[in-house]
């Protein structure tokens, strides 16, 4: 097992250290000289070159990369151009926001697209099971952007059953702790606030989950039917024992393997494809940062929002890898390449 | 005409070319079908339902909502199509030359693209249109690098296959140099398992250049492209909910319709995928 943890994190730092790398080019492949593009195109020649020095942009790359990394790992991204502001602090502001969309997302993936999928494959075959499999053929393709739309259009405005913008109402006074609201909420013991956060999740969150929920659902089902094949699921049922054991504990521990590993994958994938789900919702989180950053040409923002969930998403692969080699030791004995 | 044989029993797969077939007609048909000029405004009609002029309405300036969807379809299929074709022009020979010549090449390659996998794919799409700046060209690009690395991973490990095989082997002895075994050998073996691929990722471009679309960063307006349409009648969703309705319909059609063909082509030419 040691051998194993070893391999992956050899593995994960590596990858940590090639996405910085690309995250530091991005600069560099930008059109255009960055100085020139913070001081405007009437600036002077030696404003320009003065600000280059300053920056450090006359620097050979490898030194512009060390410089980069020291001050990232630091916590210092640099400033924004749009706004002026440190990048950290703009980030730090909308990052919970991002998280705790994403965080309610994949629960939601796991209660429907588990739980259904367990179902539908139990009951192989069943009117139940047919609508499951349209369901989910039709939410994988569904561009997730447009049912963002529908939702706001149909449960907010048609039938005003939900919030459709922000994460409370105007005017609610809620100190930042954490700045997650579920959690800040019920430090302050302010039970309107909670209920009001939850309401205002969930249909950003149903919109964010809904590619994720189908794939783990057809996951699901297909490793379900898998296991349920196998031998030693036979012999359980042959001892006599109640189908929800041999389901819940014989099947669901092998069948569910696989899924886990995706499961990381698609929180990785709610981070990266929050910019939309945000956008629709006026969603105060990360993506609606970036997006609006792009547009302003505004690269330092971008690139440190790169930063920050590419390598948050390698280290969620790592846990996912080790969790992996703890649910199927299969994987560590063998040379631990997926 | 085995394989056709093999489709048309797979219902599934047979609506979804139906769609698809539907879909691309329209597109080509569009400067005869549509009722309006696509980009032509007529302010005193803006945002209206339905009627004899306008079959499905008009948007917010007043432009024929349905002649621009037609147009739009063509846009869809050429972003589509286009996105996964640059990805394949690049990706195949790449995992051509890494399969069949491994050493230092196939490592720093195979490196480059599990870096570019490690990394949530919207977000590096999202990275690349903020490198090349906006625009529908540029989204494309960004989608294209990050189907890439499929591309060569499966003509890659296909390569690998099919190396060993002893068709090779003569091959290489009666004096064929590496591109003609690459091109006539191996290639051709590789086909069917591409094709599969192609098929399924094109509807997964077209929503994702729709997304780059919808934020404002692929197709610029006045361009009738579904994502900048949903994009540009966002504001209007409670007054004119149509204006944002058809746009989605239209781009979630399509991606059915390659999925299920896609799907279908899977079970026919490549049982190795096929899931249960």
């Amino acid at each position: 097992m040691f051998d194993y943890i070893a391999r992956r994190s050899a593995s994960t730092v590596l990858v940590v250290i090639s996405v910085t790398v690309l995250v530091f080019l991005m600069m560099q492949m930008t059109p255009g000289d960055p100085a020139m593009i913070m001081l405007g195109e009437y600036a002077t020649q030696e404003a320009v070159s003065a600000l280059r020095h300053q920056l450090g942009l006359d620097l050979p790359l490898p030194v512009q990369y060390w410089r980069f990394m020291s001050r990232a790992v630091r916590g210092d991204f640099g400033r924004s151009i749009r706004t002026g502001q440190a990048v950290v602090d703009e980030i730090k502001a909308v990052l919970p926001a991002t998280v705790e969309l994403a965080l309610v997302a994949l629960v939601f993936t796991v209660l429907y697209g588990v739980g259904v999928g367990i179902l539908s494959a139990v009951k192989r075959g069943s009117a139940l099971d047919g609508v499951v499999r349209v369901v989910s053929l039709a939410g994988i393709g569904m561009p997730t952007f447009w049912l963002g739309l529908m939702l706001v259009m149909i449960v907010s405005h048609r039938l005003g059953l939900l919030p459709a913008t922000g994460r409370l109402p105007v005017f609610t006074d809620l100190p930042r702790i954490t700045g997650f609201h579920l959690i800040d909420s019920l430090i302050a013991r302010d039970f309107r606030a909670l209920g009001d956060a939850c309401r205002h999740l969930m249909l950003p969150a149903i919109t964010l989950s809904i590619t994720s929920t189908a794939t783990i659902e057809r996951m699901t089902r297909s490793s379900m039917l898998e296991v349920l094949r196998q031998d030693y699921v036979v012999t359980a049922r042959a001892k006599g024992l109640p189908e929800y054991i041999v389901i819940g504990k014989h099947a669901l521990k092998n069948g569910m393997i696989s899924v886990v590993t995706v499961l990381g994958l698609q929180f990785g994938n709610m981070l990266g494809g929050a910019a939309l789900t945000e956008t629709i919702f006026a969603w105060p989180g990360m993506g609606r940062l970036m997006v609006t950053a792009i547009r302003a040409r505004d690269i330092p923002v971008v690139q440190s929002c790169v930063l920050v969930i590419a390598v948050f998403f390698s280290l969620i692969n790592f846990v996912v890898d080790i969790l992996y080699g703890v649910l199927n030791p299969r994987i560590r004995i063998q040379g631990g390449s997926k | 005409m085995r394989l056709l044989k093999r489709l048309k029993r797979n219902y599934l797969a047979v609506s979804g070319a139906v769609i698809l077939t539907l879909i691309l007609s329209a597109g080509l048909l569009a400067p005869w079908l549509a009722p309006h000029d696509p980009n032509e405004c007529v302010l005193r009609n803006r945002a209206q339902g339905s009627s004899a002029e306008y079959p499905l309405g008009t948007d917010e300036l007043g432009r024929c909502m349905l002649s621009r969807l037609l147009y739009g379809a063509r846009l869809s299929f050429v972003t589509g199509l286009g996105t996964v074709l640059m990805a394949a022009a690049a990706g195949i020979p790449l995992g051509l030359a890494a399969g069949y010549y491994g050493g230092w090449f196939d490592n720093s390659l195979m490196g480059i693209m599990d870096v570019l996998l490690s990394v949530p794919y919207f977000l590096l799409a999202l990275a690349i249109v903020a490198i090349l700046g906006p625009g529908l060209l540029n989204s494309m690009i960004a989608i294209a690098v990050w189907t890439l690395p499929g591309y060569v991973r499966i003509t890659r490990a296909c390569v690998l296959e099919v190396r060993e095989k002893e068709y090779i082997e003569p091959a290489r002895a009666i004096g064929h140099s590496d591109l003609a075994i690459l091109v006539r050998h191996v290639f051709p073996n590789c086909l069917s398992t591409l094709i599969v691929q192609t098929s399924l990722r094109v509807g997964s471009a077209i929503v994702s250049v729709a997304a780059l679309s919808f934020l404002g960063l692929g197709a610029q307006p006045p361009t009738p492209e579904w994502g900048a349409m949903l994009n540009s009648g966002r504001v209007y969703i409670r007054t004119a909910p149509h204006i944002v309705t058809y746009p989605g319909l239209a781009i979630f059609t399509s991606v059915l319709g390659f999925n299920l063909v896609g799907d279908g082509l899977r079970d026919a030419l490549d049982p190795r995928l096929r899931r249960l």
